[in-house]
């Protein structure tokens, strides 16, 4: 990174830009701009003009589509509109700064609002009224209750823009409101509905989500890669090596080509080929028992030889051959996948 | 709500079509088998799947209609296979109408589509081997070359009940929101490989009862030349005053 400052005082990356990227977007349109950065923008759309006046509109944008047209998603639509607004016109800041963004770069100043102001521009504009000559700033005649005639707010807008920000753009924006309005296509709605796929996955989707209170097996919903305990190596050259338990049954020995095994003690050549013991983990209760596979080699838990099965308790130290292992048990009363 | 259900043979000797509904206080349920033709007992397959699927809808209390047809397609599976073994199956659409709920589900070629202001769309996907290598080539799992060789085969069923495990599945995870005035129409594929969904279409929008555009679309079928396949037809109008009580 390399900070450079241009002509303008904007701050940029010089490794990666060779101009500004800042006075560059203010110049270009900047097409793709990110969807997020109108957010302020909308607002607006409401308020310029309460009416939806399609008759008027000089159109310097694009029309939008016909009503009738449910299937071209509406909502795209209109953003592009606000996307243009805001990347093609800079603002400058109290403190001399011109930014693009929402707040200004060098001492943080939120954007004046434009939309803010517009409103009492739109107030300020008084027209007469045809019928009984009474001069009004609303929509309506007060004296007589007569309409504002439509043509008189279009030409008078441009000239009474005393604005900053000198674009007379956001004019059009009523525009694309009509169409927000819009319900939902056809299309869309089945789409939101429809899934096409595994049965495997159609069965989890389908599932409902809140608890029925019907006891379910939850041996199969453990996930795979999921980790239930460790067991840590306390001794030999392999020290304070992990073994992560990660299946619901785990199978700890030596592996041999044909017997792989869960936990391989391959160090060890007192462990015998093969699986020699499991760790079986019971999700209902959430309790660990280790089995002797009845391999050749002994297999010890608190220095008691396992010859059938034992609860496993944290911190219980296993013996296989010459290695002893650490318990340390995840899942528990406490906490269970 | 009407529902009608229309079948022809076609210029087939065995009718393996078989459809079905029912009206109850839980909604309208309707649906529409196609016994693969290929594979011995077809008819029997489709018969066993539209009175199973009726049966476990009468019969089940439903609180969640999507893990419910899921888990029934699953156990009519099991069954068809058990009863027919691997020589055959079923395609199956079901639809479930519930105040102005739409649910449904398919396994197979089977198909739903929903006529509303003007335009009729086909809401479930054919789960024919074309499906699986459009998904193949999506993922690059086969190149254009290997797409282009296996496509003459696009047609087979890639998925249908009594296959021992469905594979692949459409099923609505949320309903979709019928307005009055909406047609839900089930087929088998008999019916969109003899009409254009535009002349479906016309015969649909024209202002008659549901009976007697049902008679119409299966008339508009036997009038076409070819070999016709077995076509089946539900076609439902659903009503919002009817729907709401």
């Amino acid at each position: 990174m390399k900070l450079k400052r241009c002509p303008n005082s904007h701050y940029y990356d010089g490794d990666k830009y060779d101009k500004c990227p800042h006075c560059n977007a203010a110049a270009e349109p900047a097409p793709p701009k990110p969807v997020m950065e109108p957010a302020p923008q909308p607002e607006p759309k409401p308020e310029p003009q309460p009416i939806p006046q399609p008759v008027p509109q000089p159109a310097p944008q694009p029309t939008p589509q016909p009503v009738p047209q449910p299937e071209s998603q509406p909502t795209p639509q209109p953003v592009p509109q606000p996307v243009q607004q805001t990347s093609q016109h800079t603002w400058v800041c109290n403190c001399g700064a011109e930014n693009n963004g929402r707040f200004c770069f060098m001492c943080g100043t939120p954007k004046p609002e434009p939309q803010k102001s517009e409103p009492l521009k739109q107030e300020d504009q008084t027209w007469k009224c045809s019928k009984c000559g009474t001069v009004n700033t609303g929509r309506f005649c007060y004296d007589c209750g007569e309409r504002k005639p439509e043509a008189q707010i279009q030409p008078t807008t441009p000239q009474a823009v005393p604005q900053p920000t000198p674009q007379p753009e956001p004019q059009p924006a009523p525009q694309p409101k009509a169409e927000v309005k819009e319900e939902k296509s056809l299309t869309e709605s089945i789409n939101e509905s429809r899934f096409t796929g595994t049965m495997e996955e159609a069965k989890s989707r389908t599932k409902p989500q809140d608890d029925d209170g019907v006891t379910q097996v939850i041996f199969d919903e453990i996930d795979y890669g999921l980790v239930l305990a460790w067991l840590v190596v306390k001794n030999t050259s392999s020290k304070g090596k992990v073994f992560p338990i990660t299946t619901a049954k785990c199978t700890i020995g030596r592996a041999d080509q044909p017997n792989a095994v869960d936990i391989d003690l391959k160090n060890d050549r007192a462990v015998s080929r093969g699986a020699q013991a499991v760790i079986v983990y019971d999700p209902l209760n959430k309790k660990f028992f280790l089995t002797s596979s009845g391999g050749k080699t002994y297999i010890y838990v608190n220095k008691e030889m396992l010859l059938d099965h034992r609860e496993l308790k944290a911190y219980d130290i296993i013996r296989a051959g010459e290695t002893d292992l650490v318990f340390v048990p995840l899942c528990c009363e406490k906490f269970a996948w | 709500m009407v529902c009608e259900i229309r079948s022809f043979i076609g210029t087939r000797s065995v009718q393996e079509d078989h459809a079905a509904f029912c009206e109850n206080e839980k909604g309208l349920f309707a649906v529409v088998c196609d016994g693969i033709g290929s594979r011995a007992d077809g008819g029997s397959s489709s018969r066993l799947a539209a009175d199973r699927f009726i049966e476990l809808f009468c019969n089940e209390y439903i609180k969640n209609f999507p893990a419910f047809i899921t888990d029934a397609a699953e156990r009519i599976d099991a069954e068809v296979f058990e009863n027919f073994g691997k020589n055959s199956g079923t395609a199956a659409v079901a639809a479930f109408i519930t105040g102005n709920k739409l649910y449904w589900l398919s396994v197979g070629d089977c198909r739903i589509y929903i006529i509303r202001s003007g335009r009729i769309k086909q809401i479930t996907t054919d789960h024919t081997y074309k499906y699986v290598l459009d998904l193949r080539r999506k993922n690059g799992i086969i190149d254009e070359h290997a797409y282009n060789r296996e496509i003459e085969k696009g047609g087979h069923l890639a998925s249908f009940i009594g296959m021992g495990g469905i594979d692949i599945v459409d099923v609505s995870l949320a309903p979709l929101k019928l307005k009055s005035g909406d047609k839900i129409l089930l087929v088998t594929d008999g019916l969109y490989k003899t009409l254009t969904e535009k002349s479906v279409y016309d015969i649909i929008s024209s202002d008659k009862s549901a009976e007697i555009i049902a008679d119409k679309l299966i008339d508009a079928v036997k009038r076409s030349e070819g070999s016709i396949d077995n076509t089946t037809l539900a076609l439902i109008y659903f009503d919002v005053t009817e729907g709401k009580t």
